[in-house]
């Protein structure tokens, strides 16, 4: 084992946009740069991932109060409207920076695909139209239009799947440097500030020791390695290392599920359904009977797992049923151009989306959309020298609920922009602090300690015991007091009993050691903040108390670890004009929910 | 299971794959100068690799080694 000592004056931890878009600001802010991923930098985030990008413009038609109107009935209240209107007004900016770095997006909508391919933001990925649109010129924009409450957003398409790739030697052209594969752990304070951050490299084992005025996180959500597709990296290490360091965390208790295809569990099929315009499908229950909406394509985390839970189950997709053959061309179009091959995926699982019914159910993601460590709208966190953008950051944006295809890639842009020129700032006031000799060992200590052991639970053993924990629908989709306690037991045994008397084989498994290590913390997070909330609201549902409940809980819940090492939990208020107007009925207030899934 | 195959034949040692693998599942052999896949159980069969492959050399199945419970 190698140790390296680095020194610079921001550092970026993660290399997916957020974290790109940190660095390159950071760098031309006149900042020296250290970016580290513990993937590749250019492959890595679930930016590699996503093809949408919301971008507003009002020469373009678009009415910013409409918009924000949106976010309030999707965010039930409880959305940051000062984090919405910058993500909303600063999309075009830097959806013209990723233009200027690059990156070529869909111009025109594409061909037909599939008979019945009137679906609206259908077969964009089959379009040859794909290039640098001049700054007046508007790309091809698409709109949600199943719900009319997600209509006012509109939403563009990356031309292309290498983005991230561009991104990369954007930030390499900075001047900036890239740590690959190494995985940064804990962050070092010193006098109540943030002073640099500490890992290895999962592949050479090299202990690192980063000294840094200023440091941005950028790592991702919170996922717990589930089903679904191209979010398992996401173990949260950025948010539990800000927890640990003292930083408050918000949101957390709000969650996310996608559908996944039972027999193929990487694969979501809206995709498929989306892009190839196959609006005659159908979604039924167990009895047959199609219990949402005709061609209800959104994720819908409460509705599925309800009716199972009713014990209508299980969830079939039902095709309308189509000649493959006659699409053949748009059939191989997508699978080249899409995330991912996801027709291939399910042909090799041996089932004909065309033509197969097949069973699907809603896997729990962890915060892939909300929560994360809180910010102001500068992206300074509650600790000096802290900044965060991206899915680790805590703006509320999108309240319980997600906002709108390529809401996640747009805060990402807009936070990581901002994240990067404020901690660059930052950075030019501050001087670095040196660590003592016994600090340094106590970090390796923490850090490599896994290794030198070499018995007890494996870091694969301790997963598998999270998935079975938190993943059924039961506990953190359709909540209820009980069920999360008795979760809640299970992960503080995990943290108290497991993780001390786990061990690493290697360096590789020393990353599985911690993404381990930081979904322990992150699910307890999940689950006390969850059995606080006693109410329901967007996707947070509670069996308990399965209603909104605006006397008591228009507010966020902050988590912060005591002096102690006990978990903190507190609420703070929702601004009095932020609330609405309270004197309207349920009804009147959700009118989304209460209209959901249905057509103007 | 998972990724299955890096064809020896094919592969010309780019290390693209190597790179594209979001799970560290793929390594590179310094001695053959070629990618060899080193941690199948945790692949997440994102098709990165396989899609980038610049050779056509790999192999992803859509079944992960290590399953995951389902929802229900």
């Amino acid at each position: 084992m190698v140790e390296k000592r680095l020194s610079t004056d921001v550092l970026v931890i993660g290399g997916g946009l957020a974290g790109c878009f940190a660095a390159v600001k950071a760098a031309e802010a006149g900042a020296k740069v250290i970016l580290s991923d513990k993937n590749y930098c250019g492959k890595s985030g679930n930016s590699h991932f996503a093809r949408d990008m919301m971008l507003f413009r009002e020469e373009w038609g678009d009415n910013f109060k409409n918009w924000l109107d949106q976010f309030i009935s999707i965010g039930e209240y409880v959305n940051n409207r000062d984090w919405d209107e910058v993500i909303i007004k600063e999309s075009y900016p830097r959806y013209r920076d990723l233009v200027s770095w690059g990156i070529p997006f869909y111009r025109k909508r594409g061909m037909k695909g599939t008979p019945g391919s009137d679906h609206p933001y259908g077969n964009a990925v089959l379009s040859d139209d794909v290039g640098f649109p001049e700054p007046e010129e508007e790309p091809f924009r698409y709109h949600h239009q199943r719900t009319k409450y997600r209509k006012s957003t509109a939403i563009i398409k990356f031309g292309i799947r290498h983005k991230m790739m561009v991104c990369r030697k954007k930030v390499l052209s900075t001047g900036a440097a890239i740590l690959d594969r190494v995985m940064i752990t804990d962050l070092l304070t010193h006098n109540g500030k943030v002073s640099g951050a500490a890992g290895f490299n999962t592949v050479t084992g090299d202990f690192y020791i980063l000294e840094a005025k200023a440091v941005v996180i950028a790592t991702g959500s919170l996922t717990f390695r589930p089903s679904y597709y191209g979010i398992q990296f996401n173990a949260g290490e950025g948010m539990t290392m800000a927890y640990r360091a003292g930083a408050e965390l918000t949101g957390m208790e709000f969650g996310s599920g996608m559908w996944v295809t039972k027999e193929c569990d990487s694969v979501c099929i809206n995709g498929p359904v989306a892009e190839l315009g196959m609006t005659h499908d159908s979604v039924t229950n167990g009895l047959g009977e199609e219990f949402l909406d005709a061609g209800a394509h959104l994720p819908t985390n409460i509705h599925w797992p309800l009716e199972v839970h009713k014990g209508n189950g299980p969830i079939y997709h039902e095709p309308y049923g189509y000649d493959r053959n006659e699409h053949k061309e748009a059939i191989e179009k997508y699978n080249e151009t899409a995330e991912g091959p996801w027709i291939t995926m399910l042909d090799r699982a041996g089932i004909d989306i065309f033509n197969d019914r097949f069973e699907q159910y809603m896997c729990f993601l962890g915060n892939i959309f909300p929560g994360g460590i809180k910010i102001n709208t500068n992206c300074e966190t509650s600790l000096p020298g802290l900044y965060a953008a991206g899915d680790s950051s805590g703006t509320n944006f999108t309240g319980p609920t997600y906002a709108t295809l390529g809401s996640g890639m747009c805060s990402a842009a807009v936070t990581g922009h901002r994240a990067g020129q404020n901690a660059a700032g930052y950075a030019k006031g501050a001087e670095h602090s040196a660590l003592t000799q016994e600090e340094v060992d106590a970090l390796k200590q923490r850090i490599l300690g896994p290794l030198e052991r070499k018995h007890g639970f494996t870091p694969e053993h301790i997963l598998m015991r999270i998935h079975q924990t938190i993943l059924p629908y039961e506990v953190r989709q359709i909540m209820h007091e009980d069920r999360l306690n008795a979760a809640l037991t299970m992960f503080e045994f995990f943290k108290n009993h497991f993780l001390p008397k786990s061990f690493a084989k290697d360096s590789h498994d020393l990353r599985n050691y911690h993404e381990v290590r930081s979904m322990i913390t992150g699910g307890e997070i999940m689950l006390r903040t969850a059995i606080l909330r006693r109410e329901s609201r967007g996707w947070f549902f509670r069996e308990d108390y399965p209603h909104r409940d605006d006397k008591n809980w228009l507010k966020w819940i902050v988590v912060k670890q005591g002096e102690d090492g006990e978990m903190q939990l507190a609420t703070e208020e929702i601004p009095e004009e932020w609330k609405g107007d309270l004197s309207l009925s349920e009804k009147e207030r959700y009118l989304l929910q209460y209209g959901y899934g249905k057509e103007d | 299971m998972a990724i299955e195959l890096i064809d020896k034949e094919k592969c010309t040692g780019c290390r693209t794959c190597v790179d594209a693998c979001p799970m560290d599942v793929i390594r590179f052999d310094e001695d053959e100068q070629k990618a060899i896949i080193t941690y199948p159980k945790e692949c997440i069969c994102c098709y990165n690799c396989e899609q980038d492959c610049p050779e056509n050399a790999i192999y992803v199945d859509p079944k992960r080694v290590n399953p995951i419970p389902p929802a229900w």
